[in-house]
């Protein structure tokens, strides 16, 4: 590993590491501990299927792989295999503690042999109203391949056997958690609550399942599969490599299997016979695990038990400057308003669609959209306002990564009644997060603009930190608009002096505005940049921070995620400190703010500074105009640096260490939520 | 070519086409400057002595003419 550049999908597994140490921590509430799990186990899963699928295609390039990724994926690859099996293994020892600590607050995990008659009964009736329907169990026969495996789910791998002779046939059975809630919340018994896994209740019902052979003796062992998910490539390697190199890497087809979790208990016949019919050979990871997987399905956990095992509800606050009950357009139109999520409330966005909806003066309204929430109010909003004659334009993203069904849905739903939508920008994604409402009163027309550094997602604004600012200033507005004119015209490039359009401008303008830190801080003058963004990969923005640092600028970086910079080493980047966050709110707002000798600069941006970001998709970075929302962002940074209690420091070691708690905890995402709850007018 | 304009003139106009005519006068305005459709007209004023004091979001829309529908 090169020892200023640490690969992405190493500093990304560290990442998952501080989410899997607020599993573990004993101050976070216990149910939300387990939920924890469940995002470490998602995020997991996501890595699979994406970064490691992606790290597998460039190993079939031999020795060339190294010159198009930078370091070699074969060692790689054998690092992640052992830092996964480690966390793994610590993941398992959380499980298990917490198992435990749930049932000394009587809250017990029963299995299908420990039913008391009472559960017996409840069991088999819930077995065949609810269960046995959805199941279509497969018989491996030793000949033939395997039915195609449903990516990300889980599969019984059964042994049906006839006590006292050889006899035996094997089967496969999907879990249907699509369809069914994976933990089922028994009758209580007495004080006593309890809960079981749906595989144990199928397990319970296998024998009613299989009653047409002759077999008295089943056991059942769970497997899961995570394929190739075959998006990510284009996105992270240059492109003329693609073109080169593009046979190669398209003869190892999309559903490549990239991982195999089974059951450490399952016998090594079945075992074999199932590697074996999968094509698993010795550079695949295969993961032996405990009997439960596909832990993600933590992150829905009934609600039982007392109130302190969950976070304390945050009621949203709302934004000083907007009125209950009076238009937001005016509130818009008067000065500029910056609203931070989760602790501003969503519904501010909401209320301003609706508005623009019923509006007689408003024309038109433009927006993108990349993940909705399940029961979207910003497409009901769309729908709405095209009812009532509105010209409304949506740009959706169809590649969105695991969300292209849904969106193709959405789409579907808008063109309907009468909505444009334009599918992205061939070639591009487009992850910009973009509103422009065109009001035009007494031949006036007046544009209002929302820009965002996250989805227009009421559902992730609730747990995603995020900035939105609406605006009504010509120079951003007017360069809305070009936006939407390039996404109806493909051809159409304006020129652009404010907004910062990523894949034409972005990396020019950090490393101008680097640059431009390191002269002030050759002549002597105050030199600072201070990031807040979800992953810094990049390496040629990696090297030009390196650069102002060794020539004397101050550099503070905020990285939730990956993060292939080291900081702290001697004559390369002694002044770079590094801190990341994970609280119970995902920090997912970038945020970039520039000394400029003095004169501030202060950029929000959907983009983070990873070569996907910069060079495959359309991202906007929005520089902050009103001096009141700037000193805010200013604040807010600060606020996050400061954190003792959820913060840990980013090393070259990637230990994960906490910084060191002060003598009064602060922990920056209560106290974001105490410096927007002031009360109106104290907050800028 | 504003810097360079002679002392002597305290006012000049300007013909030409889009896209530059709406994004010079955006970009020579502090508040930016609404698209110029066909035959609009945009009046800016500048706090300064002399031509060559010019400088970006330093201008002062004084009107904005377009023709009636």
């Amino acid at each position: 590993m090169s020892k200023t550049y640490t690969p992405k999908e190493i500093s990304w597994l560290s990442f998952n590491e501080r989410v899997l140490q607020e599993a573990e921590n004993k101050e976070v509430p216990l149910i939300e501990r387990f939920k924890f799990l469940g995002i470490y186990s998602n995020n997991l899963d996501e890595y699979f299927r994406v970064r490691v699928a992606t790290l597998k295609r460039l190993l079939e390039l031999g020795s060339k792989a190294k010159n198009v990724l930078g370091y070699n994926p074969k060692s790689t690859l054998k690092d992640v295999q052992e830092i996964v099996l480690s966390q793994n293994a610590r993941f398992e020892k959380i499980y298990t503690s917490l198992i435990r600590e749930l049932d000394s607050h009587n809250i017990h995990f029963v299995n299908e042999k420990q039913l008391s008659p009472e559960h017996t009964e409840f069991i088999r009736n819930y077995f065949i109203t609810e269960v046995r329907a959805r199941l279509m169990p497969y018989i491996i026969e030793s000949d033939a391949e395997l039915p195609n495996l449903t990516e990300d789910a889980i599969y019984l791998a059964i042994i049906l056997h006839k006590k006292g002779t050889d006899k035996k046939r094997y089967a496969l059975l999907e879990v249907p958690t699509d369809v069914l809630p994976r933990f089922i919340v028994l009758p209580e018994i007495g004080d006593d609550k309890y809960i079981i896994y749906l595989d144990d209740v199928i397990r319970f019902g296998l024998r009613d399942i299989f009653f047409i052979f002759d077999f008295d003796d089943f056991s059942a062992y769970t497997i899961k599969l995570t394929k190739d998910a075959e998006l990510e490539i284009a996105d992270d390697i240059l492109e003329s490599y693609i073109e080169k190199l593009s046979r190669s890497l398209h003869q190892r087809k999309w559903g490549n299997p990239v991982r195999f979790i089974y059951d450490r208990k399952m016998p090594d016949e079945l075992l074999k016979m199932l590697t074996k019919k999968l094509n698993f050979g010795p550079d695949d990871v295969v993961i032996p695990a405990e009997r439960y997987h596909n832990l993600k399905d933590f992150m829905r956990f009934p609600r039982l038990g007392k109130k302190k095992f969950y976070y304390d509800p945050v009621v949203a606050v709302p934004h000083k400057d907007i009125q209950q009950g009076k238009s937001i357009l005016s509130a818009v139109k008067r000065k500029d308003i910056m609203l931070h999520f989760p602790y501003h409330s969503f519904d501010h966005f909401i209320d301003l669609l609706r508005e623009a909806s019923i509006d007689p003066y408003v024309t038109s309204i433009q927006i993108t959209l990349y993940r909705l929430a399940r029961n979207s109010s910003v497409i009901n909003a769309l729908l709405n306002a095209a009812r009532n004659g509105k010209h409304v334009t949506t740009v959706v993203e169809l590649q969105a990564r695991f969300d292209e069904e849904a969106n193709i849905l959405w789409g579907n739903r808008l063109q309907e009644e009468g909505v444009k939508v334009i599918y992205g920008v061939p070639g591009l994604k487009v992850h910009a997060k973009l509103l422009l409402i065109t009001r035009v009163k007494n031949d006036i027309t007046q544009r209002y603009s929302a820009i965002g550094t996250g989805n227009f997602n009421e559902d992730t604004a609730r747990i995603y930190t995020d900035h939105l600012l609406f605006t009504t200033n010509l120079k951003i507005t007017n360069e809305v608009q070009k936006a939407f004119n390039f996404f109806n015209v493909n051809y159409k490039k304006d020129n652009y002096y404010h907004l910062v359009l990523s894949p034409f401008a972005l990396r020019n303008k950090i490393n101008l505005l680097i640059e431009n830190e390191i002269r002030n801080a050759r002549e002597g003058k105050d030199a600072y940049i201070y990031l807040k963004i979800n992953n810094l990969t990049d390496s040629e923005i990696v090297n030009n921070l390196y650069e102002a640092s060794a020539a004397g600028v101050n550099i503070k970086l905020i990285i939730r995620g990956m993060f292939s910079l080291v900081p702290g080493m001697k004559d390369i980047s002694e002044n770079i400190k590094a801190i990341g966050i994970v609280d119970r709110f995902l920090e997912h707002s970038r945020l970039m703010i520039f000394c400029n000798g003095g004169n501030e600069e202060c950029y929000i941006s959907s983009a983070d500074l990873m070569t996907r970001n910069i060079e495959h998709r359309i991202e906007v970075t929005c520089p902050v105009f009103d001096k009141n929302i700037r000193s805010e962002l200013k604040k807010i940074f600060n606020i996050l640096w400061h954190d003792n209690v959820k913060a840990r420091k980013l090393d070259p070691g990637l230990s994960n260490k906490f910084v060191k708690p002060g003598k009064i905890p602060f922990q920056a995402q209560v106290e974001m939520y105490n410096f927007l709850n002031k009360p109106k007018g104290k907050v800028s | 070519m504003l810097k360079k304009i002679d002392e002597d003139t305290n006012t000049i106009t300007l013909f030409g086409h889009n896209p530059a005519f709406t994004e010079m006068p955006d970009r020579l305005c502090k508040s930016g400057c609404e698209f110029l459709t066909k035959t609009s007209i945009v009046c800016i004023s500048f706090p300064v002595n002399s031509w060559s004091e010019i400088k970006l979001d330093t201008g002062k829309q004084e009107y904005f003419l377009k023709p009636e529908k």
